[in-house]
C-alpha cells in the first residue's frame, strides 16, 4: 500500500488544475448515464462527511467511483471521496495528518489516487465544468456578477459565505507557488484583515477626535463665543484657567452672548437674553440636525445598537453603513449633542465606526464580497467605536462581545482588540479633552471602601434596575406610541418641541445648564478643600491637625449641599422624562450618557446621605475601626460612579462589559467589586421586572429578525409544524434537469420565494441542492445576454452535462455552479429546538426538511422567528423582511 | 504618525495649575495629604502660574503672602522637577506644597476642526437648500425636455435619433458622459434616500 500522501498529493498537484481540495461527490446513476455533483463538504471541516465511504474500491478509472448498489429501486446512489489535486502546501499537511489519523477509510481514495492518477476533476465529465464545478469558487463569481451577494432586507446564509471563503482561501494559497506576485498577493489576503482593522481603528479615532472637538465647540455656543479666536470653547477660551462650570465671572476673555451685545453679565437682563440665546441656539442645532438627517440619510437617526446587532446577527440592511450614514451621523450627532438634547454619543460612535469599518472593508475584496467575513471587521469596528466613544478600549471589545456581536471568534476577539487598541491610541494623540486621559471624566480616587458600604450599593444596583426597567417600559411605550399614531409624520417638528421643552427646562437649573458629560464629571468627583464654587462642595472645611500633619479636610455637610440636592433631584425628574421622549427621535441619539447621569445624581444623594449619616455617628458598630476621628469616611463621588454603573446596566442590562467600562471611564481600579456588585443586583432586578433590555426592546419593536442566542426555545413543537409549505399547499421545487429556461422563469414569476430546493424529479423528491431566487434571477438574465443559443426551451440543467441532454434543441443551461449543493436539513420529526439552535449557531439562513430521505418542505429564518414569536403570545407579522 | 510630530512641533501650551492649599501654615517638612504626586512639567514651554486656587480660608491673605514670601512655597511648577538644596544641604523635597496637573492642547488641530466642521455644515446645507428649492425646478425642465424628446421618438416611430457628428460633438459627448454618470449616481443616491425615507418616515417599519 502506498502511502505517503506528501508524495501523492504534491504529485497529484502538478498535474492537476483544480483548486479544490477535498470535498465529497455525490454521483448518482440513474438512467444509465452518469451524472456527477460536485460538493463543498470539505473532508478537513467535516471529517464526519468522509466516514460514509464506501472502502470496496472498483478501480474503475473512468469513474474514479465507488459503486454502492442501493437498495432503492429508482437509482443507485454512489458516494465518493475525492481528493482533487492542487494546494500542495496546504492540502499535504492535512493529507498527512488523516494519515496519520490511520483512518482507513482514507486509504481507498488514496489508493485509488496514487494508483490510476486520475485528476478528480474528470470525474465530472466536462472539462470546461470543472473548474467551477463547485458552488461558491471564487472564479465562479467572476463570470455572473452579484453572486454571492443579497438583497436589502435578506439574511445572510453563514455556512455558504465562510465556505466561499475557504474555497477562496484554498485558491489563493495553491497559487501562492506559482509566481513571486502571488506569492505577495498571498500575504495580502493573509494580513488584509489586521490591516483592515488597522484603518479602521485610525480613522475611527480620528472621527471621535473631530466629533469630540466640534460638539464642545458648538456645546459652548450656546452660551457665548471666544472673540479672539472663535474656534475655541470656553475650557480652551480662559485657558489656563480652570473655569469652574458654575461661575461665569472670572473669565475676560470669554464673551457671554448678552456681553456681546453689550450688556452686562450679570443682571435679569442679561439673564433673560442668555435664556433666550440658550434655546435658540439649540433650536437651530436641533433643526439642522433633523432637517440634515431627513434629507440625506434618514437611516443615521436613532443610537443604531439594535440595528447594528442586528446586522451583526446576519441582516442585510443596504445603506445602513454608507458613507452618507457616516457623514450625517457625525455631524447630526454634533449637533444634536450641542442642542443639549438629553442624548449621549456613545452609542451613535459604535454606528460610526461601524459605517467606517464598513467603507474600508469594501477596499479588500475578501471582507466587502463576503458579508459573513465582513461581520468580523464590523465587530471589530464595534469595539473601536466604544473605545473612542468612552476611551475604553478593554470595555469597547467586551462590549462588541457581550452586546453587539452575534459571532465573536477568537480571531475577531483580536482583532477588535487591536482596532480598539489603535482607536483608542489615535484619539489619545488628539487629546480632543484637553488633558492627559482619553476618557471623558477622569476621577481619581485612592479612597478606601468599607465593607458596609457594600449594602448601599447594592441598593444603588437595585435602583439602577428599577429606573432602567422604567426608562425601557416608558420609552417602548413612546416608540410605539410615536410609531402608530400621527406623531411619526412630524419628525422634524417633533425635535424642535422636545429641544424647545429642554432647553426652558434646563437653562434654569445650573446642573442642568451645563453639559450632560460635565454634570457628570462633577458628580463623580471628590469635593477637595479648594473648591469653593461648586455647590455641590458647600461643605464646612477644618484644619485637622493629626500628630504632625495637619490639614484642611471637608468635613459635614452645609446648607449649600442641601440645595444642591434639590435641584439635583429635579434635574434627575427631568432628565428622566425628557430621555425617554428623546431616545428614538429622528436625529442620531445614544442613550449611554443620560442614563449615567441619571445614575449618577441618584449615587451622589445617596451618596451624600450615607456620608452625613457616618459623620453624624462614626462611632456606630457598622463603623468600628475605619473611622478616624472628624475625617469624612464616605466619598458621596464613588457612590455616583456606582450609581451610573447601576442605571446604565439596568438599561442595557451589560454586566461585565460594563463594570471594565466604568473603571477605564473613571480609572478607578479599586472599585471594581462596588461596581460589580451593584451591576449584578441592577440586572437582576431589571431581568424580574422587564425581560429586555433596551436595545433587545427595540429590536423587538420594530420586528428585526433577530435570533436571540439568550433566549431558550421551551416549546415542544417539530420542524414539521413550522416548516412551510402546509398542509394541502405544494412545495415549490426545480427539478435537476426536466424544466426549461421558461418554466424556471414561470416560477420565479408566480412564487416569492426566496429560495428552490432543487430535486431529482418531480415524482421522487429526492434532494439535489438548494438555489437562490437571487442567483437563479441573475444567472438566467446572465446567460441570456451571452450565452448563444439559450432560448426559452433550453432545458435548466443542475447536473453536470450528460450526452443524454445534448443531441436535441437548444443547448442545455447548465447552472450547477450556483446550486448549493450541501443544504443543511433535518428530518420533520426534528424538535424545534434543536432546529431553533441549528439557526443561531450555524446562521443558517434556510433548512430543508425530509421525510424518509424525501423532500418535505423548508423551513426559514423568518418561519423561525414567526414561530417564536408565535409561541410566546406575540404577532407574528411583525417581523421585518422581505 | 504625523500628528504626533504635528502635536509636537505646534504651540503646545502648558498649563499648571497650583494648588496651595496651606501656605499660610507652611511649614516645609510637613506634606500636606492631598498633594501628593506633583509635577509633570515640560521646560520647554512657557509654564503658566497660577496663584493659588482659593480656599475658604480668607483668599486674599493667601494670595498676599504668596506674593510676599517669594520663596520656594510659591506655587511655580517650573523647574519644581529639579533637585534644590536647601541652605543647609539637604535636598528638598520636590514641589512639596503644590499640585501641579500638565495639561497640553493642540490649539492648531481645534482650530482646523472647528473650520472643517464649520465647512462641513454649510456645504450640507447649502447642497439641502439646493435640493429643496433649486433642485425641483431644474427637475421639473429636464423632465419636461425629456417627455417632448420621446414624444418626438414616439412620432418618429422607429427612425433613429440624428447621431452626433463631427469631433467637437465627440468631445461634447464625452464630457456629457461624465455628467450623466454623475447624474446618474446621484439619481440613484436619492432614489436609495427616497426608500429609507419611506421605510422610516412613512412606513414607520425601522428606527422606531
Amino acid at each position: 500500500m502506498e502511502k505517503f500522501p506528501l508524495k501523492g498529493s504534491r504529485e497529484i498537484a502538478a498535474e492537476g488544475n483544480s483548486y479544490i481540495t477535498a470535498y465529497q461527490s455525490v454521483l448518482k446513476k440513474s438512467n444509465g448515464h452518469t451524472g456527477a455533483i460536485g460538493d463543498i463538504t470539505d473532508t478537513q471541516d467535516h471529517p464526519l462527511a468522509t466516514s460514509s465511504l464506501t472502502k470496496e474500491g472498483n478501480g474503475s478509472a473512468a469513474k474514479t467511483s465507488l459503486t454502492v448498489p442501493d437498495d432503492d429501486d429508482d437509482e443507485m446512489i454512489d458516494i465518493t471521496p475525492h481528493s482533487s489535486p492542487g494546494d500542495a502546501g496546504h492540502s499535504s499537511s492535512f493529507n498527512y495528518k488523516r494519515h496519520t489519523s490511520a483512518d482507513s477509510d482514507m486509504e481507498a481514495d488514496h489508493y485509488m489516487r496514487n494508483h490510476h492518477h486520475v485528476p478528480t476533476h474528470s470525474a465530472f465529465g466536462d472539462a470546461n465544468d470543472s473548474g467551477m464545478a463547485f458552488y461558491g469558487v471564487s472564479d465562479a463569481h467572476d463570470d455572473i456578477p452579484g453572486i454571492g451577494q443579497y438583497d436589502d432586507f435578506h439574511t445572510i446564509d453563514w455556512q455558504r459565505d465562510i465556505a466561499r471563503d475557504r474555497m477562496r482561501h484554498r485558491y489563493i494559497v495553491k497559487k501562492r507557488q506559482d509566481s513571486l506576485w502571488d506569492l505577495l498577493k498571498g500575504a495580502h489576503d493573509a494580513w488584509s484583515g489586521w490591516l483592515c482593522v488597522l484603518f479602521v481603528g485610525i480613522a475611527a479615532g480620528f472621527v471621535a477626535g473631530m466629533i469630540d472637538i466640534g460638539a464642545s465647540w458648538m456645546s459652548d455656543l450656546k452660551h457665548g463665543i471666544c472673540p479672539q479666536a472663535f474656534w475655541f470653547n470656553r475650557e480652551q477660551c480662559c485657558w489656563p484657567t480652570k473655569q469652574s462650570v458654575f461661575e461665569e465671572g472670572n473669565c475676560s476673555t470669554w464673551k457671554t452672548w448678552p456681553e456681546i451685545m453689550g450688556m452686562d453679565r450679570n443682571g435679569t437682563g442679561a439673564y433673560i437674553v442668555s435664556y433666550f440665546w440658550f434655546i435658540l441656539w439649540a433650536l437651530m442645532f436641533a433643526a439642522l440636525s433633523a432637517s440634515l438627517v431627513r434629507m440625506f440619510a434618514p437611516y443615521a437617526c436613532g443610537s443604531g445598537i439594535p440595528e447594528i446587532k442586528t446586522i451583526l446577527s446576519g441582516f442585510i440592511i443596504r445603506g445602513y453603513l454608507g458613507k452618507w450614514t457616516l457623514l450625517i451621523k457625525s455631524v447630526g450627532l454634533m449637533l444634536s449633542v450641542s442642542a443639549g438634547l438629553t442624548l449621549g454619543k456613545e452609542g451613535p460612535m459604535v454606528h460610526i465606526a461601524s459605517c467606517i469599518g464598513n467603507i474600508f472593508s469594501h477596499m479588500f475584496p475578501k471582507y466587502g464580497r463576503n458579508e459573513a467575513k465582513k461581520r468580523e471587521i464590523l465587530s471589530a469596528a464595534a469595539a473601536a467605536g466604544v473605545s473612542v466613544a468612552f476611551g475604553a478600549p478593554i470595555g469597547g471589545v467586551l462590549f462588541s462581545l457581550e452586546e453587539v456581536s452575534y459571532y465573536f471568534p477568537l480571531k475577531t476577539l483580536w482583532r477588535s482588540f487591536f482596532c480598539a487598541l489603535i482607536a483608542a491610541f489615535v484619539l489619545r494623540s488628539l487629546t480632543p479633552f484637553g488633558n492627559e486621559h482619553s476618557v471623558l471624566f477622569f476621577v481619581e480616587y485612592n479612597k478606601p471602601w468599607i465593607f458596609f458600604e457594600l449594602i448601599p450599593f447594592v441598593f444603588l444596583g437595585i435602583m439602577g434596575g428599577v429606573i432602567g426597567t422604567i426608562f425601557i417600559k416608558a420609552n417602548l411605550w413612546w416608540c410605539r406610541y410615536r410609531k402608530f399614531s400621527k406623531l411619526g409624520q412630524y419628525p422634524v417638528a417633533e425635535v424642535l418641541v422636545v429641544t424647545l421643552v429642554t432647553g426652558i427646562l434646563c437653562f434654569p437649573n445650573p446642573f442642568t445648564r451645563m453639559n450632560m458629560n460635565e454634570l457628570i464629571y462633577l458628580l463623580f468627583s471628590q469635593c477637595s478643600p479648594a473648591d469653593s464654587t461648586n455647590p455641590l462642595c458647600d461643605y464646612k472645611r477644618m484644619n485637622i491637625t493629626n500628630g504632625a500633619t495637619s490639614s484642611i479636610e471637608v468635613t459635614e455637610p452645609g446648607p449649600g449641599v442641601y440645595h444642591a440636592i434639590i435641584l439635583l433631584l429635579l434635574a434627575f425628574v427631568f432628565k428622566l422624562a425628557l430621555a425617554v421622549f428623546t431616545f428614538g427621535m429622528k436625529v442620531p441619539a445614544g442613550l449611554f450618557i443620560p442614563s449615567l447621569l441619571m445614575g449618577s445624581i441618584m449615587g451622589r444623594i445617596v451618596g451624600i446621605g450615607v456620608e452625613r449619616f457616618a459623620y453624624s455617628y462614626p462611632n456606630i458598630w457598622l463603623f468600628t475601626g475605619e473611622c478616624v476621628n472628624g475625617k469624612n469616611l464616605i466619598t458621596p463621588g464613588l457612590y455616583a460612579m456606582v450609581g451610573a454603573a447601576a442605571t446604565l446596566g439596568g438599561v442595557t442590562r451589560m454586566t461585565v462589559s460594563l463594570v471594565v467600562i466604568m473603571f477605564e471611564l473613571t480609572g478607578g481600579v479599586g472599585y471594581i467589586v462596588p461596581l460589580m456588585a451593584a451591576a449584578m443586583a441592577s440586572k437582576w432586578v431589571g431581568d424580574a421586572l422587564g425581560r429586555q433590555g433596551i436595545y433587545d426592546a427595540h429590536i423587538a419593536l420594530n420586528g428585526y429578525p433577530f435570533l436571540d442566542s439568550k433566549e431558550e426555545f421551551a416549546h415542544t413543537t417539530l420542524a414539521a409544524d413550522v416548516m412551510q409549505p402546509k398542509r394541502n399547499e405544494t412545495l415549490n421545487v426545480i427539478t435537476q434537469d426536466s424544466m426549461t429556461v421558461d418554466d424556471v422563469e414561470t416560477l420565479l414569476k408566480e412564487t416569492e420565494h426566496n429560495g428552490y430546493p432543487v430535486v431529482v424529479s418531480k415524482e421522487s423528491q429526492y434532494l439535489v441542492g438548494f438555489v437562490l431566487r437571487r442567483d437563479l434571477n441573475l444567472a438566467i438574465g446572465n446567460a441570456k445576454r451571452l450565452i448563444e443559443g439559450i432560448t426559452g426551451a433550453s432545458i435548466v440543467l443542475f447536473t453536470s452535462a450528460s450526452a443524454a441532454t445534448q443531441n436535441l434543441g437548444p443547448p442545455p443551461l447548465k447552472l450547477k455552479k450556483i446550486l448549493d449543493m450541501a443544504p443543511i436539513t433535518v428530518t420533520d420529526q426534528t424538535p424545534m429546538e434543536t432546529v431553533v439552535d441549528m439557526f443561531r449557531k450555524l446562521g443558517l439562513r434556510q433548512t430543508l426538511v425530509t421525510h424518509n430521505g424525501r423532500l418535505l418542505g423548508v423551513i426559514t429564518k423568518k418561519d423561525v422567528l414567526r414561530h417564536v414569536k408565535q409561541m410566546d403570545n406575540e404577532d407574528p407579522n411583525t417581523v421585518l423582511f422581505n | 504618525m504625523f500628528q504626533q510630530e504635528n502635536m509636537a512641533c505646534s504651540a503646545t501650551v502648558l498649563g499648571i495649575l497650583c494648588f496651595s492649599l496651606s501656605v499660610l501654615l507652611s511649614t516645609a517638612d510637613v506634606p500636606p495629604q492631598n498633594t501628593t504626586n506633583p509635577v509633570k512639567v515640560d521646560n520647554n514651554n512657557i509654564p503658566a502660574v497660577k496663584s493659588p486656587l482659593s480656599s475658604t480660608l480668607a483668599p486674599n491673605i493667601l494670595n498676599s503672602l504668596v506674593q510676599a514670601t517669594n520663596s520656594t512655597p510659591k506655587c511655580v511648577c517650573d523647574g519644581a522637577l529639579l533637585p534644590r538644596l536647601s541652605e543647609n544641604g539637604k535636598v528638598l523635597e520636590i514641589c512639596p506644597e503644590c499640585k501641579c496637573q500638565h495639561e497640553a492642547r493642540n490649539t492648531t488641530l481645534i482650530k482646523v476642526v472647528v473650520i472643517i466642521v464649520i465647512w462641513i455644515i454649510s456645504i450640507l446645507v447649502i447642497y439641502m437648500l439646493f435640493l429643496i428649492c433649486l433642485d425641483p425646478l431644474l427637475n421639473k425642465r429636464v423632465k419636461a425636455n425629456y417627455q417632448e424628446h420621446t414624444n418626438e421618438d414616439d412620432e418618429a416611430s422607429g427612425t433613429s435619433p440624428p447621431l452626433p457628428s463631427g469631433m467637437a460633438n465627440q468631445e461634447m459627448n464625452s464630457r456629457a458622459n461624465v455628467l450623466n454618470r454623475v447624474g446618474h449616481q446621484t439619481d440613484k443616491w436619492k432614489r436609495q434616500v427616497r426608500e429609507q425615507r419611506r421605510h422610516i418616515y412613512d412606513r414607520r417599519t425601522m428606527l422606531n
